[in-house]
């Protein structure tokens, strides 16, 4: 088990460290793009789309990074009052509940969408660009895919601390 | 799928929330099941489609851009130790009065606010350099963390603001008009903050001891550099980014871009950006934005299934019923917005109850823009009230234990602040130019 969930949160972990990055060309892009307006006088046609895209991806692709270090915001005015088995026992009972049946119903209507993406040859119309949508529909169905299993290594590790296991912090990925 | 009355609806979602709230589950998936359920009984299979659309709306929007720009701007800020330098340099002008580090450290907010647009941010920046400063000098603690809490809230309100980044999308406003709104009853609220300050520490003098004059005593010439060595990074960035919107020149996107890349430039300037803060800085942005984004996600999925169900006529009908005209029902939005506060995330309220009661304003004759504003003021009080308090959550973990600030010493501290915000709300109401006259000047 625990070398299960090791390989779960480093996919995790990777995901962030990878989708990280976005945030940073999303800014250069930003950038270069009022640059390029305001001083050059000539924007470019593909700034709006691409950044909206890279929007996608940092909301997509973090959702897993996010929740192995905890950053979904709880409204814990009862729960953060209970010892650390409790809050694990909360967390299990809840999350099969409220995380998997969601996160796997949301999961499969992306799959949905991207496979009528594909089929279809659909593109977005927004921008003059027209660029095909099934890259931005793929994010969105990659982001929610790395989630489920990230959902199932939070259980293994609620379970562990049920059990007392002690375990490697998630620091240390 | 089952009929269902809109009212029927609108009590099973509205107690559906209530519950998986209080579960401290995080607050996005009981937010999202709560729709996908109740929207399956409902409406049936579309429903998926419907959550998937609203999921894609909110990843897939060039607005709401700002808030993980915004976001990752706050954070680099955090890490420039712009405020360590701010901090000293308003402490040698401003520590001769009596409860001159808390007038400093409120100071020190409102500067910060005007260059971050996420609290958490800038009560961390105050919590790590006021706090202990204050602690130091014998000041009183529950002063020194009601203030630590109060002046960073204000970085929430002032703009640029995540808040006013999600409220005009949702409510079908212009974020740049909210920007300019938000200048003065943010500085009227730092304004009517330092007020009690300085009203509380000269009836009691013991609650801010004053700074021995030899530890102030710096050549005037030396006072004025560091001032303005100090000032000259947060206010170029303060003008880049709100100056752009005034003028006209940028969206608030791209000025949230713009404000992030000034940080990060300022940041290397400062010598202070290695490959490995670089590396947290994006994770930590990653992190805080994912999260606003994806609770956004969910909870617009949830007032779409809402809406669908025209629960939304229902809450509009109830409140529009109340006795004593426009003004009580004014009153009783104010007051959902409050009680809410004591209990959720503002994110989950914004993305929530904005759509549902933003379209009551016109109806009842009221500015939008004043309207918003109102709500804005008024759920500062919200991050600053237990149990959920969320300026108060970040100072606890921030605060270093050894300070030995307990969570009674800051709920008494807040109280007096909370008190001003009701003032503040009082003086906008009384003088809605407060809010309007900066909007209207705008260029179009």
């Amino acid at each position: 088990m625990r070398k299960t969930l090791e390989v779960l949160e480093t996919i995790s972990q990777w995901s962030g460290v990878v989708t990280c990055w976005f945030c940073l060309a999303l800014v250069l892009l930003l950038t270069f793009e009022v640059f390029m307006r305001y001083v050059l006088d000539s924007p470019t046609i593909f700034s709006y789309e691409i950044s909206t895209m890279m929007g996608v991806t940092i909301g997509a692709g973090g959702l897993a990074y996010t929740h192995l270090h905890g950053g979904h915001v709880r409204v814990d005015v009862f729960w953060r009052h209970l010892t650390p088995r409790g809050r694990a026992l909360a967390d299990i009972i809840f999350s099969l509940f409220f995380f998997f049946p969601l996160i796997i119903a949301i999961t499969y209507v992306c799959a949905r969408w991207l496979q009528f993406s594909v089929s279809t040859h659909e593109i977005m119309t927004k921008t003059y660009l027209y660029p095909p949508a099934w890259p931005v529909r793929a994010v969105i169905t990659l982001g929610f895919l790395v989630f489920i299993p990230q959902g199932v290594a939070k259980l293994l590790r609620d379970i562990c601390t049920l059990k007392g296991i002690q375990l490697k912090g998630i620091e240390e990925l | 799928m089952i009929e269902m009355s809109p009212e029927v609806l609108t009590i099973v979602m509205l107690a559906g929330l209530m519950v998986g709230v209080m579960t401290g589950f995080p607050l996005a998936f009981p937010v999202g099941t709560v729709a996908l359920v109740v929207g399956y009984l409902a409406f049936g299979q579309s429903v998926l489609d419907i959550t998937y659309q609203q999921v894609f709306s909110i990843l897939h929007n060039y607005v709401l851009l700002a808030l993980p720009l915004f976001i990752i701007m706050g954070i680099i800020l955090e890490y420039s130790l712009i405020a360590d330098k701010m901090y000293d340099a308003l402490y040698l002008w401003l520590s001769g009065f009596r409860g001159g580090l808390a007038i400093v450290t409120l100071v020190l907010g409102t500067i910060l606010a005007a260059c971050v647009g996420v609290m958490s941010a800038s009560v961390t920046m105050l919590t790590s350099i006021a706090l202990p400063a204050m602690l130091r000098r014998g000041y009183n603690k529950s002063l020194a963390s009601g203030t630590v809490c109060a002046g960073g809230t204000l970085g929430i309100l002032i703009p640029p603001s995540v808040m006013l980044v999600i409220y005009g999308p949702m409510a079908r406003l212009s974020v740049g008009k909210l920007f300019m709104a938000a200048i003065f009853p943010g500085l009227l609220l730092a304004f009517l903050y330092c007020l009690y300050v300085a009203v509380a520490c000269y009836f009691k003098p013991e609650l801010a001891p004053t700074i021995p004059a030899e530890e102030r005593a710096v050549p005037l010439a030396r006072k004025v550099r560091l001032l303005l060595v100090s000032l000259l990074p947060p206010s170029s960035i303060i003008m880049a980014v709100l100056g752009s919107i005034y003028l006209g020149i940028a969206p608030p996107t791209e000025a949230a871009a713009i404000g992030a890349f000034a940080s990060l430039v300022l940041t290397i300037v400062y010598k202070k950006l290695t490959w490995k803060v670089l590396k947290s800085i994006l994770l930590r942005s990653l992190n805080v934005s994912c999260m606003a984004m994806f609770l956004g996600a969910m909870s617009v999925a949830f007032t779409a299934v809402f809406l669908k169900g025209r629960g939304g006529e229902v809450v509009q009908n109830a409140v529009m019923a109340l006795p004593g005209g426009r003004w009580s029902v004014f009153a009783f939005v104010m007051f959902i917005y409050f009680f809410l506060g004591f209990f959720m995330e503002w994110l989950g309220i914004f993305f929530i109850m904005v759509p549902i009661l933003a379209p009551l304003a016109p109806a009842l004759g009221f500015d939008p823009i004043w309207f918003g504003m109102m709500i804005c003021i008024n759920l500062q009080m919200s991050f600053l009230t237990p149990p959920y308090a969320f300026a108060i959550f970040v100072l606890q973990a921030v605060a270093p234990p050894e300070l030995g600030v307990t969570s009674a010493d800051i709920i008494k501290g807040v109280i007096p602040y909370v008190v001003m915000i009701v003032v503040g709300l009082a003086l906008c109401v009384a003088f809605p130019q407060i809010i309007l006259w900066l909007p209207n000047t705008m260029i179009k």
